[in-house]
């Protein structure tokens, strides 16, 4: 096959369109042409990207609006009912449905709660802070506790942190996670050694880039199997917010699969944006806790946050991390 | 074809019945609002097309014979709702005034320097790949369905396919290129 007759079928190969022999066909050429199999490359990444387009959600009043257009809609091909008979019919349903989508739990005058909501809403924010607290019961009985205050922005997709009983300071470009300890007066690079953002599926997110999708704190759940969430609305510090919960399994080879977690998102039912998380493993060894509260969005970081370099000349330690 | 929950609900849809059209619209209302939003690229647009989809599928309802799927049933009603609603947008007039006056958006300097995505890219494209691109990549009917959806052949639906393929990646490929 030449490579003209190929790339007018690389299309079809992505969709599973071709039969067995074709499919065949173009995968020896394949085999044997970079060009054609760079050309299957793009097209398989385009095709993953028109998969992954963002979620479109309708309003919780469509259902009921549309509930309410329906009654004044003609069939095509009326029943042979008596002319009252057929309005009396009409009219009983149409209040039916109306009730149904208005009153009914699950309804749109009481709809539950959808992560896809929280997604959508945290897609369009530009920085958060954010304070996450990290409890631990070691093996020997003792508890572990550290505050971190975290920045992260998405232009340009940056993290910092700010440990805030020792007073070490953190910055992750996705490249280099750099610490400065004003302790120690020592800078500590650690080059990022690899990217699993393409590996793992995202369950949700504030970013897309893959820096703060690895590290941002709290903010997302990016190791773990995509799972279906339990909803409800609650309130929290006095306000209503939206209540999600899960336990995750994490399906990237080097965490280990007892390391199953429960995680709970709370967001609020106005903006959608999250107000707070927490994730427990419950399962392990040891106990864990990550709280992370005080959501702030869209607010300028302290000045400084996020211009964490080692200045010339410091000494610094280069680890593989 | 249709499991039996789906024939459950198009029976009790057709029948007029309020938890048809509830059990109708909770599995597939989404979809079609996800897909009538790539379409239009307009989250307004989307619900008042959606909103025609059922009212229209309510109209047929006697009409649909329940051979094809009811996931293909909707979303060909879609593809007929919103070609109506574009053919009659362009014989709208629009007052000279609106012509005249160039729309400045308060983020057409971020707009700019913003990479072109995806969603952007598909709206560049004519109505029939655009079309037959969502269906088969982002809603990932197979051709087969594609095609009684936009009622055409399979091969068209793969030459359109392919063709928006293409030019996606073109345009894409220029953006990159000229950030």
């Amino acid at each position: 096959m030449t490579c003209e007759t190929v790339q007018t079928k690389l299309c079809a190969l992505t969709d599973g369109e071709l039969s067995p022999f074709s499919a065949r066909r173009v995968r020896r050429h394949l085999d044997a042409c970079p060009a054609c199999a760079a050309e299957l490359a793009a097209i398989q990444m385009l095709t993953t990207q028109a998969r992954t387009l963002p979620e479109r959600l309708p309003l919780p009043t469509l259902e009921s609006r549309i509930a309410v257009a329906l009654p004044l809609a003609v069939p095509s091909k009326p029943t042979p009912k008596l002319r009252w008979q057929s309005a009396l019919a009409a009219a009983v349903a149409g209040a039916a449905a109306l009730a149904a989508v208005l009153f009914l739990p699950g309804s749109p005058a009481h709809p539950l709660p959808a992560f896809a909501d929280v997604e959508s809403a945290m897609q369009s924010v530009q920085s958060i802070s954010a304070l996450s607290i990290v409890e631990r019961q070691l093996l020997n009985g003792k508890t572990t506790r550290q505050a971190t205050q975290c920045w992260t922005r998405r232009h340009p997709p940056t993290q910092a942190f700010q440990v805030k009983e020792t007073g070490e300071r953190m910055l992750d470009d996705g490249k280099h996670f750099v610490t400065y300890s004003p302790k120690t007066g020592k800078w500590n690079i650690r080059i990022r050694h690899w990217n699993i953002a393409e590996e793992v599926e995202q369950t949700f997110f504030a970013y897309t880039h893959p820096t703060v999708e690895n590290t941002s704190p709290g903010l997302h759940i990016n190791y773990f199997e995509k799972s279906v969430w339990q909803s409800s609305q609650t309130e929290l510090d006095g306000k209503s917010v939206w209540k999600f919960t899960s336990t995750m399994h994490p399906k990237t080879y080097y965490v280990k699969d007892m390391d199953m977690r429960k995680v709970t998102i709370w967001a609020d039912a106005q903006t959608h944006r999250v107000v707070r998380t927490e994730i427990v493993i419950p399962e392990d060894t040891y106990k864990y806790r990550n709280i992370v509260s005080n959501y702030r969005y869209n607010e300028p970081a302290p000045p400084g946050v996020f211009d964490l370099k080692p200045p010339k000349g410091t000494p610094t330690t280069k680890r593989k991390w | 074809m249709m499991t039996d929950d789906e024939t459950e609900w198009v029976r009790r849809f057709q029948a007029g019945e309020a938890d048809g059209f509830t059990a109708l619209f909770r599995h597939y209302g989404p979809r079609v609002y996800r897909f009538c939003h790539r379409l239009c690229g307009d989250a307004q647009a989307a619900e008042d097309l959606t909103q025609d989809v059922f009212v229209a599928a309510r109209q047929g309802a006697a009409k649909f014979e329940r051979r094809a799927s009811v996931k293909t049933w909707l979303f060909r009603i879609a593809v007929f709702q919103w070609r109506t609603r574009r053919r009659d947008n362009r014989l709208t007039l629009v007052p000279l005034a609106e012509e005249c006056q160039p729309v400045v958006r308060a983020d057409m300097a971020q707009a700019v320097v913003t990479r072109l995505s995806l969603e952007n890219a598909l709206n560049a494209l004519p109505d029939n790949l655009r079309a037959a691109f969502l269906l088969v990549k982002s809603e990932q009917l197979t051709y087969k369905e594609t095609a009684g959806v936009l009622q055409i052949p399979m091969g068209t639906v793969q030459w359109r396919v392919a063709e928006a393929v293409r030019r996606l990646r073109v345009l894409l490929a220029d953006d990159e290129e000229n950030p």
